[in-house]
């Protein structure tokens, strides 16, 4: 058994690596713990660890079922973003608009999943050029939804350029969470987020934005913001959201690595202050009952996700795949078009798990076993580990500083707020 | 003094729909 103790914001937390489980202690019971003691009164409280090989075999042999499925319904894009994962949109490959034989056939395969809950999610480039497609596949999923007594969920990523009244009325019809990109104020957004003639979008994405927010009033929407380098005081940016009437929010780092935009070590603590203000404002606003949310501080403490759960991390790979405009499948959105890890095509078959994939957890990865967050991150993101190593069993060091600094201050946050 | 914050215990989705 390990336990992690750390002290933040004037407080004392203990952190049961095996589980992830966490626990708010005293200064004595603290100073023991980093002594190597474990006091009676925290025995009494952990949880049950399952053992290395129990959850490995479960995580690696017993079935994990598909149930989430991201249909990447083109590759096109109407704006240029410098720092864009998908290379503006085209992911290095063929534009393009998914057939909706292609969207339909992925949703059949979708509803063959033993699962009783799934999940649909429209990606790109910019969905919204691929309306006729998405609206058709949305009326499509929820009749062989119903047909099928599957409960379904529908998202979509926009950057809000083409998001009208007939769409808007039409997403709300369907409940599709929107995540809406906005980086925080103009001179920040308009710093990478550019339309093809090099112009900033700021006005016009919040403009729809608002509507969203106007009629949704909180939920069912984020807006998701990127940080860079270049573009570092994200709590500010966070806190203009809010006061622009923003509810549910997240703000990541910048993904890739050697770019003027990449983040780097040097800005590792900068990073570190920017949470501690994001911490103490999102503490403040809740306190004074005016609550927003940000992705990464909704830890669920009440009903949390099971161990063998959060060791699957995101589930890319198995759980979640991305089916893209041609009908290729890839184990998220991010692989779209890395021949390496192709699944096939929905036109031809099923939805397997990529073997490489059930094996890709925190368990068989050398930095990530004695790592105490590791039941609470699950290994890291797949994508950004191959793209920046060469293999999905890689390691971001700069990425894993970021993870373990944001998941104190959720703790330390989650606690100071808990009643 | 012991507060539980989070407590995970030993399952139906994954956190990057």
């Amino acid at each position: 058994m390990s336990l992690y103790p750390f002290n933040l914001m004037d407080r004392f937390f203990i952190v049961h690596e095996e589980t992830g489980s966490c626990f708010e202690v005293d200064k004595d019971t603290f100073e023991a713990v980093q002594c190597g003691v474990t006091p009676e009164d925290v025995e009494a409280v952990l949880p049950e660890v399952p053992s290395t090989d129990w959850l490995k075999n479960r995580l690696e042999n017993e079935p994990r079922h598909f149930s989430a499925l991201c249909l990447n319904v083109t590759h096109m894009c109407n704006m240029a973003c410098t720092y864009c994962f998908a290379q503006q949109g085209d992911y290095g490959g063929s534009k393009g608009i998914m057939s909706e034989d292609v969207a339909k056939a992925a949703v059949d395969r979708l509803m063959k999943s033993p699962s009783s809950w799934v999940d649909i999610d429209f990606f790109g480039g910019e969905p919204l050029l691929a309306w006729e497609t998405v609206s058709h596949t949305l009326i499509y999923a929820r009749e062989q939804a119903e047909k099928n007594a599957k409960r379904i969920r529908f998202s979509l990523t926009t950057n809000g350029l083409l998001l009208n009244e007939e769409k808007l009325d039409f997403l709300d019809e369907y409940g599709v969470n929107l995540t809406l990109s906005i980086d925080g104020p103009k001179e920040i957004h308009d710093t990478f987020r550019v339309d093809k003639a090099g112009n900033g979008t700021f006005e016009r994405s919040i403009a729809a934005f608002k509507e969203v927010e106007r009629r949704r009033k909180g939920s069912n929407y984020f807006v998701r913001g990127t940080f860079t380098h270049q573009t570092l005081d994200f709590s500010d940016y966070v806190k203009f959201l809010v006061n622009e009437g923003f509810k549910t929010i997240s703000m990541e780092p910048v993904t890739g690595q050697g770019m003027p935009w990449s983040i780097t070590t040097e800005d590792l603590p900068k990073i570190r202050s920017e949470y501690e203000k994001l911490a103490s404002f999102y503490i403040e606003k809740a306190l004074s009952g005016e609550r927003f949310y940000y992705y990464h501080f909704e830890l669920n403490p009440i009903n949390p996700p099971s161990v063998v759960r959060r060791f699957t991390g995101c589930g890319a790979g198995v759980e979640y795949v991305v089916v893209n405009p041609q009908g290729y499948i890839y184990p998220c959105h991010q692989f779209d078009n890395v021949a390496t890890f192709s699944m096939g095509n929905v036109l031809m078959q099923d939805v397997k798990a990529h073997p490489d994939f059930l094996k890709a957890h925190a368990l068989n990865k050398a930095h990530c076993k004695d790592c105490w967050a590791r039941a609470l991150c699950g290994g890291g993101c797949h994508a950004e580990n191959y793209f920046s190593t060469g293999s999905i069993y890689g390691q971001t060091p700069i990425t894993c500083e970021i993870v373990k600094m944001r998941l104190q201050y959720a703790l330390a946050a989650n606690a100071i707020l808990q009643k | 003094m012991v507060k539980i914050i989070i407590k995970n215990e030993i399952d139906d989705k994954g956190a990057c729909a």
